[in-house]
């Protein structure tokens, strides 16, 4: 996942990729082609909700849209919301992992999911 | 905004056509694909031309009588918002957008100094002689001379000397007959003028010439005529 890139650029070039149409993006996602311009310009910041949908007609990674677009997840909330005191104090102690340290945790946690 | 400051030169409308041609051809080559209609000027655009298409409702676009414009330096044409929802009018702006990278871009980088607008704009009212070049550029992009005249064959009907009416009705089952789903009954009328399946009729406005040629010094129609004698003749009668 790029830090490089903006949502904006992001957004050109997923459309670009998949040869779509900016109106016909925006049909699918069920907002006007200017709306579509305008989040492709950076003068408009998309919703989550409508982050999702746009990650869903590109075919594109959906936490790389919301991290790039500064959002959370809905079922991300959801999820700190239910475990309100356990999910800061984990991130807190998580903060200075490494990546492979995370890789090996999200495993773990993969493993305890199918349990 | 400030007007054009370079004179561009007259090109015959045959060359115009073979541009547009030439440019369906050579996507086709590009894609690998036939080109069906409708024919996609939004994909020729972006996806082959490499120009990124900004629909938008700001500065020059608050006006509604700026339809399009194209900015060179920064490959954008902007189509004004109020267009969006109007088929016939989005993609004839946009084909009328690349009317403009065909026949004028060029010329438009090498002669331009520093009180040339970065922007070539359509209007819906004013048209000079690159204006109405780009507009028969979009016509024969989005109606080829080969398709128009195959869906015409197909429908069996007279061509030739016609009514504005019945050019309205005829532009309308062509473009059902051939798909032309992304044109307008005006577009198709004028492009049927053009091309030779209907006369008698005005360009653009699609009246009548008839009509036009048989008003009087006074300006009276035959229709006014006839119907003031009509009156005429009742008003006697009741008096």
């Amino acid at each position: 996942m790029s830090l490089d890139i903006t949502f904006a650029e992001r957004l050109c070039q997923l459309r670009a990729e998949r040869k779509m149409g900016v109106r016909e993006l925006g049909r699918a996602v069920d907002v006007t082609g200017m709306h579509i311009s305008n989040l492709e310009k950076g003068k408009s910041a998309p919703s989550s909700d409508l982050v999702i949908k746009l990650a869903t007609a590109l075919d594109a990674n959906v936490d790389e849209l919301l991290f790039l677009a500064n959002q959370v997840s809905p079922e991300v909330i959801d999820v700190i919301h239910q475990n309100h005191l356990a999910v800061p104090n984990f991130l807190r102690s998580a903060k200075n992992l490494t990546p492979e340290q995370w890789e090996k945790l999200q495993k773990q946690v993969d493993k305890m999911s199918k349990e | 905004m400030s007007e054009l400051n370079i004179e561009f030169a007259e090109i015959s409308l045959a060359d115009i056509e073979a541009k547009a041609q030439k440019l369906i051809e050579d996507y086709e080559d590009n894609t690998g694909k036939r080109v069906r209609t409708p024919v996609p000027v939004e994909s020729i655009a972006e996806h082959y031309l490499g120009y990124t298409i900004d629909i938008t409702n700001e500065g020059l676009f608050s006006d509604p009588h700026y339809l399009g414009g194209i900015v060179f330096d920064e490959n954008i044409i902007r189509v004004n918002a109020s267009v969006e929802n109007h088929e016939g009018r989005y993609n004839f702006t946009i084909a009328h957008e690349i009317g403009h990278h065909m026949l004028h871009r060029e010329q438009f980088l090498a002669s331009r100094d520093a009180e040339t607008p970065n922007i070539m704009c359509r209007e819906n009212k004013a048209k000079p002689l690159v204006e109405r070049q780009a507009d028969q550029f979009a016509s024969a992009l989005l109606m080829p001379r080969e398709q128009v005249s195959r869906a015409v064959e197909k429908l069996h009907i007279p061509t030739g000397e016609i009514t504005a009416k019945a050019l309205r009705v005829m532009a309308s089952q062509v473009i059902k007959s051939g798909g032309f789903t992304n044109v307008s009954n005006t577009a198709m009328a004028n492009r049927l003028i053009t091309l030779g399946f209907a006369r008698g009729v005005d360009f653009q406005t699609g009246r009548s010439i008839d009509m036009l040629r048989s008003t009087d010094a006074r300006g009276y129609s035959k229709t006014d005529r006839w119907l003031y004698k009509k009156i005429k003749t009742v008003f006697n009668f009741i008096r």
